[in-house]
């Protein structure tokens, strides 16, 4: 799968606000360190349906 | 996403507030998945229930409004939820695993999961978690009705002792090495002439020998060079084997074609 079928496919499950195409990871590390992620996401929590 | 990503072989990789790794300078590959947004705390009788992406230490102030104790211990942790389970943290005589129940986790299938405390093996500063593949979505700390003021109290006096003994002006990811038994690792670098040597902006920290500091703009490399400095010396010094706590993920840089 290339990059933009991916892209596409991830856009499918969650909102494209929400997805971070190369996204420098020392911007989320404490120790203000690391490259780029290809794809950061940050979903929200909208699983509510588990039954204890 | 788990599915989607088994179904693809996108490598997944799960990051917390990021404050028990070091990512490597070359980046991760495939998806890093944050759960930042999974915030909401709230109680349940006497228990406190959060979701994974929630701060540990805003998990301990909502106990402590509620006057309900346990979870003081950590009050300065600065870990999501879930990193904390994952990493079992702890601090000042206190760990995750006294206080927690249990945990609703998503397992490698993608299904979800409620998981006694018991059944996640919970020992120093280490879980099952990451053998399972489980992503905790939410966990739930048994607490005990206390008074206020006596868990502020508390909370006050260990802030204190964090404030006033790590080098929180600079970036780090906190204590770097487990406690080797019988010895402190903190002990071990001081002893061994370590404080304030580094390579490139990352050193030794002066104020907490436990600690390496990202000074001046370090590399991920500069950072990993440092541990590795530390262990030779300690290793040479004293016949210690430090084990990391720290977690070093993702590649260095130019290891791999950028994706076309
Ligand atoms: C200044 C400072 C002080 C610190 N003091 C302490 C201390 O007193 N005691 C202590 O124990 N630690 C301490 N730490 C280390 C760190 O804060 C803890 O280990 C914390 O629990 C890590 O949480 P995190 O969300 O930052 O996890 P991250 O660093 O983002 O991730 C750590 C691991 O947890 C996994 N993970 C994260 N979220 C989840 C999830 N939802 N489900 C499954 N796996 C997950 C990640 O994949 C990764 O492997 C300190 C760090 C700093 C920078």
């Amino acid at each position: 799968m290339d990059n933009n079928q991916m892209i596409a496919e991830l856009q499918q499950l969650i909102n494209p606000e929400h997805i971070f195409i190369d996204e420098y990871l020392k911007k989320h590390t404490y120790t203000k360190l690391g490259g780029k992620a290809d794809f950061f996401v940050t979903p929200p929590l909208i699983l509510r349906k588990y039954k204890k | 996403m788990i599915r989607f990503a088994n179904k693809t072989n996108i490598p997944f990789t799960l990051l917390g507030n990021g404050s028990n790794v070091i990512v490597r300078d070359g980046g991760i590959r495939g998806i890093v998945l944050s759960l930042k947004r999974f915030l909401n705390v709230r109680r349940e009788g006497n228990k406190v229930i959060a979701e994974s992406g929630a701060r540990i230490i805003d998990a301990s102030r909502f106990a402590l409004q509620e006057s309900l104790t346990g979870l003081e211990f950590s009050c300065g942790i600065p870990g999501t939820v879930g990193g904390a389970l994952y990493m079992n943290a702890g601090a000042y005589g206190g760990e995750v695993k006294d206080c927690l129940e249990s945990a609703l986790v998503v397992d490698s299938k993608g299904d979800i999961l409620r998981v006694a405390a018991e059944d996640l093996n919970l020992e120093y500063r280490t879980s099952n978690i990451a053998k399972k593949g489980y992503i905790v979505i939410e966990a739930t700390f048994a607490l005990q009705i206390g008074k206020h003021e006596e868990i502020k109290a508390i909370m006050d006096d260990l802030t204190y002792k964090r404030e006033s003994k790590q080098p929180l002006e600079y970036p780090s990811c906190g204590s770097v090495f487990k406690r080797p038994p019988g010895y402190f690792a903190g002990k071990l670098i001081q002893d061994s002439d370590l404080q304030g040597k580094g390579i490139g902006g990352a050193e030794v920290s002066t104020k907490h020998a436990g600690f390496i500091v990202n000074k001046n703009q370090a590399t991920a490399t500069d950072y990993i060079s440092v541990i590795e400095m530390v262990q030779k010396t300690v290793k040479y010094k004293f016949n210690v084997n430090l084990e990391r706590e720290v977690r070093i993920l993702g590649e260095d840089e130019g290891v791999t074609d950028k994706k076309s």
